[in-house]
C-alpha cells in the first residue's frame, strides 16, 4: 500500500498571508463604515476608487511582466484601502487612483513585490500626493479631542482614517490573535506619550485617528519593520522620536505618517545590528558586568572572594 | 501517510517499512489533513524568530540556504539549530525552513569532510581551480 507523503512539518499553523490581509481589512471595517457615515457619498467613492485602481493596476502588472496573479491573497486590495483611507473626503475622484498607482507600481513591485519593499506603499504614497497636490491634499481641519465623545465621532476630522479613533482599536484585536506583533506598537505608542508629556504638548492633538491608525496598522507592517525582537523596538522607540519631532513643530496627523515612512529608512539597519546573540553566550548587559567587575581591584580594597 | 512524530518526522510512502528501536512514534494523517500549501516570498512577519528556542533568524537562514550561501549561514550560527520544525510550523509563507536549513548544514558538513587531515606533510594548500 503506497501513501501520499509531504514534508514535514506535518502540523502546521493555520495562518496565511491571505488570512493576515483580509483580518486587517476586517479590523479597518468599523473605521469605513462611520466615515461614509460621516462624510457621505464622497468617502464611499474614495474607498471604491482606490481599492478597485489598485486591483486594476496590481492585475496588469502582474499580467505584464508574466508574474502570477495574486490578487485573492488581498495584499493589493489593503493597500488600496489604506490609501483611500488616508486622503482627505474632499478630494477629486482620481487623487485615490494615483495614489494607488503609485503605491501598486512604485511603492511594491519595483522593489520585488511582496516582502521586498522598503518603505510601506501605503505611505509612500501617501508621500507622493501630499508633495504633488498639497493644496488638494490639505485637510479643511487637524482635530483636537474636546470630549470623550470626539473618541468615538471626531467632527474635526480631516482625513477618512480620523473620523473615529476608537473604531480603530479592531488593531488591537489583531494584536490578540498575534496576526500582528505587539513589541512595535506598545514601544510606539508609549514613547510618543512620555516624550509628548516631556515637550509640553497637548495629548489631544496626539491621540488622533491618524495617529493610532500609524500605531496599529502602519509601523506594523511586516516588510517594513526589522524581524529581531530587540530591533522591533528600537524600531518602535525611533518611530516615536520621529513623530513627536516633526509633530512639536507642526501637526501630530502628518507627523504619524512621516515618522513612519523615515523609520523605515532605518529599519534594516536597526534589524542587521540588532541580530540576537547565539544561544548560549552572554548576553551584551553580562558581558558589560562582567567586564566592569574585572577592573575593580577586590584584593587592594581589601575584600576577599569566597572560593 | 505515516510520520515518525508529527511535526519533525519523516512522512513514508509504504507501509513495509520496519519498526526499530529508533522509532519513537507513528503518526497516522488522513487525506483531508495533509497540507498541499504553497509557497510565497517571505513576508519578513518574524514569527519564526518568536518562536524560535535557540535564537536564530530563521527567515534570514532560509533565504541564505535558498541562494546556496552556506559560509555566511554559518557565520550565523546555523549549526545551533535543533532542526525543531517550529519555524516552518509557523510560517504564513509556507516557506520550508527546516527542509532549507538541513540542507544548508549538511552542506557545511560535507565541506568539512573533503578536507584533507592535518597530518599528512605532503598536503598542497592552494585554489581548489588548480592555479597556485
Amino acid at each position: 500500500m503506497t501513501f501520499t507523503i509531504s514534508a514535514p512539518p506535518h502540523r502546521k499553523d493555520e495562518i496565511t498571508f491571505k488570512k493576515i490581509n483580509w483580518s486587517k481589512m476586517a479590523a479597518l471595517l468599523p473605521v469605513i463604515l462611520i466615515s461614509i457615515y460621516f462624510f457621505g457619498i464622497p468617502a464611499l467613492g474614495i474607498i471604491l476608487a482606490g481599492v478597485l485602481s489598485a486591483i486594476v493596476f496590481e492585475v496588469a502588472i502582474q499580467k505584464v511582466f508574466n508574474q502570477k496573479i495574486s490578487i485573492a491573497d488581498g495584499h493589493a486590495i489593503m493597500i488600496g484601502l489604506m490609501v483611500a483611507l488616508i486622503v482627505p473626503p474632499e478630494v477629486p475622484i482620481w487623487i485615490p487612483m494615483a495614489g494607488s498607482l503609485f503605491a501598486i507600481a512604485i511603492g511594491k513591485h519595483i522593489f520585488g513585490g511582496i516582502g521586498s519593499y522598503v518603505f510601506n506603499p501605503v505611505l509612500a504614497a501617501w508621500v507622493f500626493l501630499n508633495l504633488a497636490w498639497g493644496s488638494i491634499m490639505t485637510p479643511v481641519s487637524f482635530p483636537q479631542l474636546g470630549a470623550i465623545s470626539n473618541l468615538v465621532l471626531e467632527n474635526g476630522a480631516g482625513l477618512l482614517i480620523g473620523v473615529s479613533p476608537i473604531a480603530l482599536l479592531g488593531g488591537l484585536v489583531l494584536i490578540y490573535l498575534k496576526y500582528v506583533e505587539w513589541r512595535i506598537p506598545l514601544s510606539y505608542f508609549m514613547t510618543t506619550m512620555v516624550l509628548a508629556l516631556l515637550v509640553g504638548d497637548n495629548l489631544s492633538h496626539v491621540i488622533t485617528g491618524a495617529f493610532l491608525f500609524g500605531v496599529l496598522f502602519i509601523a506594523t507592517d511586516m516588510a517594513t519593520s526589522p524581524v529581531t525582537k530587540n530591533g522591533r523596538v528600537v524600531y518602535g522607540i525611533l518611530c516615536g522620536i520621529l513623530t513627536v519631532i516633526y509633530g512639536h513643530f507642526d501637526n501630530y496627523v502628518y507627523a504619524a505618517f512621516y515618522g513612519v515612512f523615515l523609520a523605515n529608512c532605518v529599519s534594516s539597519f536597526i534589524e542587521n545590528v540588532t541580530l540576537p546573540r547565539p544561544f548560549g553566550t552572554e548576553s551584551y548587559l553580562q558581558n558589560k558586568y562582567r567586564s566592569i567587575m574585572k577592573k575593580i581591584p577586590f584584593e587592594k580594597l581589601g575584600v576577599s572572594i569566597d572560593e | 501517510m505515516i510520520a515518525n512524530g508529527a511535526i519533525t518526522g519523516v512522512a513514508q510512502y509504504t507501509d513495509e517499512v520496519p519498526v526499530t528501536k529508533v522509532t519513537t512514534a507513528i503518526t497516522v494523517q488522513g487525506p483531508d489533513e495533509i497540507h498541499y500549501d504553497e509557497t510565497i516570498a517571505c513576508i519578513h512577519c518574524a514569527r519564526c524568530v518568536d518562536v524560535c528556542p535557540v535564537e536564530l533568524v530563521p527567515s534570514r537562514l532560509a533565504a541564505l540556504s535558498d541562494q546556496g550561501r552556506f559560509d555566511e549561514c554559518r557565520q550565523m550560527n546555523i549549526v545551533n539549530c535543533i532542526e525543531c520544525g517550529k519555524c516552518a510550523a509557523v510560517c504564513p509563507s509556507k516557506i520550508h525552513i527546516l527542509q532549507l536549513i538541513r540542507y544548508s548544514k549538511e552542506s557545511i558538513n560535507r565541506a568539512y569532510e573533503d578536507i584533507a587531515p592535518k597530518e599528512s606533510s605532503n598536503l598542497k594548500l592552494g585554489c581548489s581551480c588548480g592555479s597556485d
